[in-house]
């Protein structure tokens, strides 16, 4: 049951599909950690007797980067700030309640300091940086910095049966390990890899998705379906086309070591943008709905988490295809009267991780390898090497050092020299 | 149970692993029609010139080249109207000529109409109106003698930089917004600009330039 209760806090999955897993599971559920948690059991069995209450939780992380390349890096120039820095990265709150013995509700979103200092470079070369800053109409004299507010899920769902529950709304869509456990308390690493940043399939989806579990002898097997907006500029709230995306996953899980689970993924679904003009012909309103930019795509995935005593291997794989419909091919941003070709774009890591008997130290290491969709980025090589340390269930210190190679770049702004990252972090449950 | 629980997923792996090659990405025709991949990008291939943002690429028609981002008529032949197709010039309508040499031969275009000191082209004279002369040719008045003037070279051709303008009577490239050839140093009184087009004095936008631009589409 800790395993649950930490799955269920931390990455504020109550009711996802990992908990349902390790629900049917016990104590063979997934956990990065591997160690109980005697204070969140009776948290969580108060939780129980109370399901009504109204469940408010979250996580933050608070990280120190230093970039190690020498001060005249190129890098410096377009990309990175060369000074070393203090930030809190995410700060994302939950809203979770039990509506009824078979309905509930989660609402996740993080809190931003963004758009402030949020940076744009002209096509004149003019870099401009968001400035929010208002004069606090509290205190006259004192001006405040206003943020944003990014919604990563919002959903209810209904659990008709152990091998049907419906969830209807905004979620995370079911492919990976990265993507639905993106809680920074419960990831092993402190930067996410490069595959999931470029979401070759998407992180989150506005629709529906049906999922259940069946339990065969000591495994399980989980199915989710969904079929959703598809991704589109607007895709939380509006459909630019009529054509629905779907996608679907399986994740196999046996005691087969200490934990074993195998899971493939799949989305396919049409991307559309549209632009809008109006105008006025011989007194009447004309109006212009032209398609700009549409896709189909196939997104694929296939995922492994294994723990055998302290030993620990994650790995993904996620490809994605892309085709443009002719007519609504991108312009090239760089070669005039030219256009984006399709691609198909893939990339996959391995972290593997070694708990020491001591301090609940951690040690890992992470390989990647991307094919990104750009044509002056051929390749990207990742690796990183570091340690995870779970002082208390509720708090984890990191630190790592990440050297990201890009060769062959044919980008006049992406330098051949590698770029060496050093961070080091504390991420918290609240 | 397992075993049934394995061959339940041996089959969306299987799906998965060849679906990685490729089940919508076709890589040997990444681009739309009449593209071909170069260098990364989708660009036109021969003969063919783009429709625009997004748009693809169309291939030029019968007697027509492509330049920069349109299709024009090839060497003698000539569009009677802006959508219609290139038709093949009447002949020895435009053939070269010199004032002082080379005379025209034809006997219904057998005017040579100078344009560079003594050399030119040979057009048809007697005309009243532009109606009676052959399509896009004007009918002017010069030393009391009027002929059908043909265009100037290269007008209203798409154009990239004054590279694609270069040696034509439109040797001007406008790259601010239309992109096309036109005619500089054009005077305002009389207009020398010809039928359809004015002259457009450009120092109102900080230009110390005239360009004979398309009636009604000089910026006020």
């Amino acid at each position: 049951m800790p395993d649950l209760i930490r799955l269920a806090l931390v990455a504020g999955a109550i009711g996802s599909l990992d908990v349902a897993v390790a629900r049917a599971q016990g104590p063979a559920s997934a956990d990065p950690y591997g160690d109980e948690d005697p204070d969140l059991a009776g948290e969580l069995q108060k939780l129980e007797e109370d399901d009504s209450r109204l469940q408010i939780y979250g996580f933050a992380d608070f990280t120190y980067t230093q970039f190690l390349m020498d001060q005249s890096s190129p890098w410096f120039d377009f990309y990175f700030s060369p000074y070393p820095t203090f930030g809190i990265g995410n700060l994302n709150i939950y809203l979770a309640k039990q509506l009824s013995p078979r309905w509930k509700s989660l609402i996740e979103f993080r809190l931003l300091y963004l758009p402030n200092g949020a940076e744009a470079v002209s096509s004149t070369g003019e870099s401009e940086r968001t400035d929010t800053s208002v004069l606090d109409y509290q205190d006259k004299t004192e001006y405040l910095r206003w943020g944003g507010i990014s919604i990563e899920r919002a959903w209810i769902e209904y659990q008709a049966h152990s091998l049907l529950a419906i969830r209807a709304g905004h979620w995370l869509t079911p492919y990976g390990i990265w993507n639905v456990d993106h809680g920074s308390p419960v990831l092993i690493s402190i930067r996410r890899p490069f595959v999931i940043g470029l979401s070759l399939l998407p992180e989150s989806q506005t629709g529906i998705m049906v999922y259940g579990i069946r339990a065969i002898g000591d495994s399980s097997l989980t199915y989710a379906l969904t079929l959703s907006n598809g991704r589109g500029p607007v895709d939380t709230y509006l459909d630019l086309d009529n054509n629905k995306g779907i996608g679907g996953r399986l994740v196999l899980e046996t005691r087969w070591l200490d934990e074993f689970r195998l899971g493939a993924s799949a989305y396919t679904g049409t991307y559309s943008a549209r632009s809008h003009s109006y105008g006025l012909r011989e007194g009447e309103v004309e109006a212009d709905h032209a398609l700009t930019e549409r896709y189909r795509e196939l997104g694929m995935a296939a995922d492994l988490r294994a723990r055998s005593g302290p030993l620990l291997i994650h790995a993904e794989l996620i490809s994605r295809q892309a085709v443009f419909s002719d007519g609504a091919r991108p312009t090239d941003e760089v070669v005039p009267d030219a256009q984006q070709p399709d691609y198909f774009a893939y990339g996959g890591y391995v972290l593997a991780g070694y708990r020491l008997p001591w301090f609940h130290l951690m040690p890992y290491v992470t390989a990647e390898y991307l094919r990104p969709q750009w044509r002056t980025v051929p390749k990207i090589y990742v690796g990183a090497l570091g340690v995870n340390v779970a002082v208390t269930p509720t708090v984890t210190l990191k630190t790592q050092v990440q050297r990201a190679s890009i060769p062959e770049a044919r980008n006049i702004v992406i330098p051949e020299e590698p770029v060496t990252i050093w961070d080091a972090q504390v991420a918290w449950v609240f | 149970m397992i075993r049934s629980a394995a061959v339940s997923m041996s089959l969306p792996a299987v799906l998965v692993i060849t679906c990685l090659g490729a089940c919508l990405y076709d890589p040997d025709d990444p681009c739309s029609p009449n593209q071909e991949l170069v260098d990364g990008v989708c660009v036109c291939v021969a003969g063919a010139v783009s429709d625009g943002d997004g748009g693809g690429c169309t291939p030029c028609g019968a007697n027509e080249v492509a330049t920069a981002a349109a299709c024009t008529c090839a060497e003698g032949y000539i569009r009677a109207d802006e959508d219609g197709p290139c038709e093949l010039l009447p002949a020895g309508l435009g053939a070269p000529c010199d004032t002082e040499g080379l005379a025209c031969a034809d006997p219904v275009y057998d005017f040579c109409r100078a344009t560079d000191a003594t050399s030119g082209y040979c057009t048809s004279t007697g005309c009243e109106t532009s109606d009676e002369c052959p399509p896009l040719h004007a009918c002017e008045e010069e030393d009391a003698v009027r002929f059908c003037e043909r265009p100037p070279t290269g007008q209203g051709m798409a154009c990239a930089s004054a590279d694609d303008c270069a040696g034509l009577e439109a040797s001007y490239c406008e790259t601010f917004q239309a992109h096309i050839c036109l005619v500089p140093d054009c005077t305002l009184e009389p207009d020398s600009c010809h039928e359809g087009w004015e002259c457009c004095d450009l120092s109102g936008l900080g230009l110390d330039q005239t360009l004979c631009v398309e009636e009604g589409q000089c910026p006020t």
